[in-house]
């Protein structure tokens, strides 16, 4: 299928809206970026970071797509700091600024924040985060840095552990993952396990997978464990969170119990959930994945404005 | 035509308009809500009628007005069973039935309370319906994107 020029002016707003086509067309995108194929790309495009929560991170990594790939942006970085929101709506908001820019890059605190941009937008919408909901660029990240890593997504046996009922990152990967030949693993406590209505969207792409409370002799064969943190605040006791966290902690020691090729994934920040010990190990794939997040968005800033087909 | 039913046409015949007939009992003042006709015309309720369907049925009447598929379709969400009649010159000119719409606009409110549509006084609900059965609708948020069933106390 020809997707040239099909993302012009598309919104990117949840991997409910993405096709495997799709998916897979911004992924070899991300790899010509990367590849140095599309140089300068964003040369003349203004675009416009507007995070109506701080994320420091998520920010500077957009911020340093588009300045190195030719682009400029201006923008918020926290909607307390700025005038501009004051007394007005989300939707005054964007379509004031959406006649200043080529495409708008938002993060919100409110579910559906940036698809109801979207509904008002001129030109296209990235959501960089809207509450719990959809954090669209990170699974396609996550996707990107699987396939490099290991040539294909397909076939693969890949661990989701920690917090996988509140954690906006698993839900969406594993939505994105629904579109390849996978085999899940969902590591996680009683109290955190992946929602009903996730692994109902799985059953639903026939991926299988199994739920397991803690690592056992299962995780040899896995190829991937994507780490996420386990907040102290989810547990109304923490003497059961004392209990429980260690279990989803990732050591040297872990290691040695696992397949010697296994690579570990986390969407960072971390706190204690990864040893540092770790991050000399090959295991470790954590910030190569985050670096990965200058390409991908490259890509897909390119793709909506136009200025990659 | 039984008793029961030849009694709400005496009780609340109209020569002209839409009668709503067969809605569960006690869900007349909701579908009024999420019709939203109390602006348009007479509007009579009658409540707890007996019915051979339900065992106890709403009937709403609305003078002069002729509401269409698309409106009254809304009704199917709390009411399945319910019908339609179109009634012109005193003569019922049409009679349908009622079907779950795809998508709700406007008139529930998401039970996600950091939901967009609860924030901002300018964002509408939208909801796509997923699945249902004769007993319940379950929607999800076309914002938020939570998946709810949907339940009489979500209308605004
Ligand atoms: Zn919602």
């Amino acid at each position: 299928m020809d997707l040239t020029g099909h993302f012009i002016g598309r919104n990117i707003i949840s991997f409910r809206d993405l096709t495997k086509d799709e998916i897979e067309y911004i992924l070899q995108k991300a790899f010509e970026v990367k590849n140095r194929q599309h140089e300068n790309a964003l040369a003349g495009k203004v675009l416009a970071t507007l995070f109506f929560e701080p994320s420091t991170r998520t920010r500077l990594s957009f911020e340093a797509a588009i300045t190195s790939i030719g682009g400029r942006f201006f923008g918020i970085a926290d909607s307390s700091s700025s005038s501009i929101m004051k007394g007005e709506t989300l939707k005054d908001t964007i379509k004031t600024v959406s006649g200043y820019c080529d495409a708008i890059i938002m993060r919100h605190p409110y579910e559906g924040a940036a698809r109801a941009a979207a509904d008002v937008s001129s030109v296209p919408i990235i959501n960089a985060g809207d509450g719990a909901n959809q954090h669209p660029t990170q699974a396609l990240l996550d996707l990107f840095t699987i396939k490099e890593t290991f040539g294909n997504i397909d076939g693969l046996n890949i661990g989701l552990m920690g917090d996988l009922k509140y954690g906006r990152t698993v839900h969406s990967l594993s939505m994105a993952l629904a579109h390849y030949n996978v085999k899940l693993t969902l590591i996680a406590p009683k109290l955190l396990r992946m929602p009903k209505d996730v692994k109902e969207h799985l059953q639903s792409r026939n991926v299988a997978y199994d739920e397991i409370e803690c690592i056992n002799e299962e995780c040899k064969k896995l190829d991937v464990i994507y780490v996420t943190r386990i907040q102290k605040e989810r547990f109304g006791d923490l003497q059961e969170y004392e209990r429980v966290a260690g279990s989803y902690k990732i050591s040297k020691a872990t290691l040695a119990d696992l397949n010697p090729n296994v690579k570990i994934m986390h969407p960072l920040p971390r706190v204690d959930e990864i040893d540092p010990d770790v991050d000399d190990t090959p295991n470790a794939l954590y910030f190569h994945q985050a670096h990965n997040g200058i390409p991908v968005r490259q890509a897909l800033v390119s793709l909506v404005t136009g200025a990659i087909k | 035509m039984s008793s029961n039913s030849q009694r709400s046409f005496k009780v609340y015949k109209i020569d002209n308009g839409t009668v709503i007939d067969h809605i569960n009992s006690s869900m007349a003042l909701k579908i009024i809500d999420i019709l939203e006709i109390k602006k348009d015309g007479i509007v009579s309720i009658g409540m707890n009628f007996d019915s051979a369907v339900t065992g106890k049925k709403d009937i709403i009447k609305i003078e002069n007005v002729h509401l269409d598929k698309k409106h009254t379709d809304m009704i199917a969400i709390f009411s399945p069973q319910a019908t339609i009649n179109i009634i012109k010159d005193s003569e019922v000119v049409e009679k349908r039935q009622v079907e779950v719409p795809k998508v709700i606009n406007k008139v529930l409110r998401c039970p996600n309370p950091t939901c967009v549509t609860n924030k901002y006084h300018d964002c509408d609900s939208k909801f796509i319906v997923e699945h249902y059965d004769e007993n319940q609708t379950y929607g999800r948020c076309y914002y938020c994107e939570r998946e709810t069933l949907i339940t009489p106390d979500l209308v605004k």
